[in-house]
């Protein structure tokens, strides 16, 4: 019975259907043939309304819109160029870092690409970058951040997994940290090999560039500051976080005009819409899955094919790169993580690690050829044709993919902040 | 008719607008100042975190309507790139027609939901009664509803236009 309405749902959702209604259709049908009433599904939709964390989505999306609208990602880029110009490929290791920051605060990486991309790109052009590598950079780096708090998909591994956020928040540092450093080195080698320009320490520029994001830069050390010593919840960082921007770029810098809100409001709705419905109807399938004992079939399943939790790893991270590349992270996540979560717990992973796994992974999906999205974003952003892409992103994915190993494999990477 | 339609449709739109920028900026509003009393006064509005709980529900699902008139719903849109032209149309029309359905299924549940609230006699925050906050599911997928069915008519009157 579970076989066929999961047979119905996986045949539905690549023909293009909203994932909310394949999703809705699961439900609706397990629930009909176990002959449960179809208000039980609106009974578990109910449930968005009684998960606190979840205040945060809304509240950081809204955020993270109004600041791509507004020329915090200009200063932010500024402020990046004053301080790490010196070093040798000055420029691709600011795109890098700054690419990170916004990721991280506006969660949703085609965000990035689009505020961010759209300055650096001519920007790494005229200092003499190959246009193939600057093109591979700010693709791929459109999707650093989403292990770094507060990131969005962060919270929502938190949601679906019912795993603590504040661990995920200091899980996510390191292995962060070790995929930036990567890029950082490779970056560095191939500015200095192509002879780019090395801007000159100035501490003018420094104190300039500092003054001009006056408003901007206490929010990162108030949110990060009040999460990591546990002063705040997430909830409260984001309330905070809404409210501030809001009065920094509508009120003192002016640079979002009221009439601007109005579809600023608008656009990061259709976001949020678009992944709480997607939320809701899942949870009362992967409800129903549960009850209907799926987990434990597939776990037997796949317990009779493999024993080794190492050949579980290369299995999850293939998986989810897949995955990654052919739904948004969002709904990956709602939907694949209560199937996996009882699995990995047998083969001794650790849900924090696992989330973090998951993570990378989709992160790095989203700039796997041949359908991954911030491919597509990029091509249509830089109007270069979709292969040229492809090209341009393949030395970045292997070196990701590196880092992605790294973090799988040395879990320890991820939980050693947290023991 | 055809324009009285049409008219009563952007009223629609405009005020689904202005309720979406309505139940953010109360929710931004509330939970700053939620913050701001517990660390000034170390207190807060009783009934403050339950309703920003419900400011969810509802600011998710009229996201969502707004996504369906859109049609900016998240889908993995494999077999649509696959075709071209006139069958991709259809596809879409298929899809269109398909989702205003399990929409209506799910607005049916959501009315059997309010009923059962109703007589329950359920109360939320404020003392507002239950089936009240929960007549956000008819109301959003029937909506929901009613724009798959507009968006797959539009794109069966496209049928007739010459293809570009």
């Amino acid at each position: 019975m579970s076989l066929v309405s999961s047979l119905t749902t996986l045949v539905l959702a690549v023909t293009g259907t909203p994932l909310f209604v394949v999703i809705a259709v699961g439900a609706l049908l397990s629930f009909y043939l176990s002959g449960i009433d179809s208000s039980a599904v609106i009974i578990e939709m109910y449930r968005l309304a009684s998960t606190p964390i979840l205040v945060a989505i809304p509240l950081f999306a809204f955020a993270g819109y109004v600041l791509a609208e507004s020329n915090a990602p200009k200063r932010l880029v500024r402020v990046s160029q004053a301080f790490l110009g010196w070093m040798p490929g000055g420029l691709a290791v600011v795109v890098l870092i700054g690419c990170t920051l916004f990721t991280a605060f506006t969660g949703a990486s085609g965000v990035t690409i689009i505020a961010l991309g759209g300055l650096a790109f001519p920007a790494l052009i005229s200092e003499k970058y190959p246009e193939k590598f600057s093109l591979g950079l700010i693709t791929t780096s459109g999707s650093l951040g989403l292990l770094l708090p507060p990131s969005l998909p962060l919270i929502l591994y938190g949601v679906v997994s019912n795993t603590n956020i504040d661990d995920l928040f200091m899980a996510g540092i390191l292995p962060g940290a070790v995929l930036v450093i990567l890029l950082v080195l490779y970056s560095s080698l191939r500015g200095w090999r192509a002879g780019t320009l090395i801007v000159k320490v100035s501490f003018r520029e420094m104190a300039n560039a500092l003054l001009e994001s006056a408003w901007e830069i206490p929010l990162p050390v108030v949110v990060l500051g009040g999460i990591y010593t546990g002063y705040f919840a997430v909830s409260d960082a984001a309330a905070i976080t809404a409210f501030y921007v809001l009065l920094v770029e509508v009120v003192i810098y002016r640079e979002v005009k009221v009439k601007a809100l109005i579809s600023i409001i608008k656009e990061s709705m259709v976001l949020v819409g678009g992944i709480l419905v997607i939320l809701g109807v899942a949870l009362a399938y992967t409800n129903y899955l549960i009850d209907a004992q799926v987990p434990i079939k597939i776990l037997a399943f796949i317990q009779g094919h493999i024993t080794s939790r190492w050949v579980f790893l290369i299995l999850l991270n293939v998986f989810l790169l897949i995955v990654g590349c052919m739904i948004d992270i969002f709904s990956a996540l709602v939907v694949v993580v209560p199937l996996i979560l009882p699995l990995a717990q047998v083969y001794g992973i650790d849900p924090v690690h696992l989330g973090i796994i998951f993570l990378a992974n989709l992160g790095i999906g989203y700039s796997t050829p041949p359908v991954g999205m911030n491919l597509f974003i990029a091509s249509y952003r830089f109007e270069r044709p979709i292969l040229r892409l492809y090209l341009a992103s393949l030395p970045f994915l292997a070196i990701l993919l590196l880092g992605l190993i790294i973090i799988t494999y040395l879990p320890n990477i991820s939980l050693v902040l947290i023991k | 008719m055809r324009d009285l339609f049409r008219r009563s449709v952007e009223v629609g739109n405009r005020l689904e607008q202005a309720i979406l920028v309505s139940l953010l900026l109360i929710m931004v509003g509330l939970a700053f100042l939620q913050i701001l009393l517990r660390i000034l006064f170390h207190s807060g509005i009783i009934w403050g975190d339950v309703a920003l709980r419900h400011l969810v529900l509802w600011l998710g699902l009229f996201g969502a309507t707004v996504a369906t008139k859109e049609s900016r719903h998240i889908n993995i849109d494999i077999l649509p790139r696959l075709l071209s032209g006139k069958a991709r149309t259809l596809l879409g029309i298929l899809i269109n027609f398909f989702s205003a359905f399990v929409c209506l299924l799910l607005a049916h549940g959501g009315i059997k939901f309010v009923y059962d609230e109703f007589l329950a006699k359920t109360t939320t925050f404020l003392a507002i009664p239950g089936w009240i906050v929960a007549l956000i599911f008819p109301l959003a997928f029937l909506i929901m509803t009613m724009r798959f069915v507009l968006n797959g008519l539009a794109k069966i009157l496209s049928l007739g236009e010459p293809v570009q």
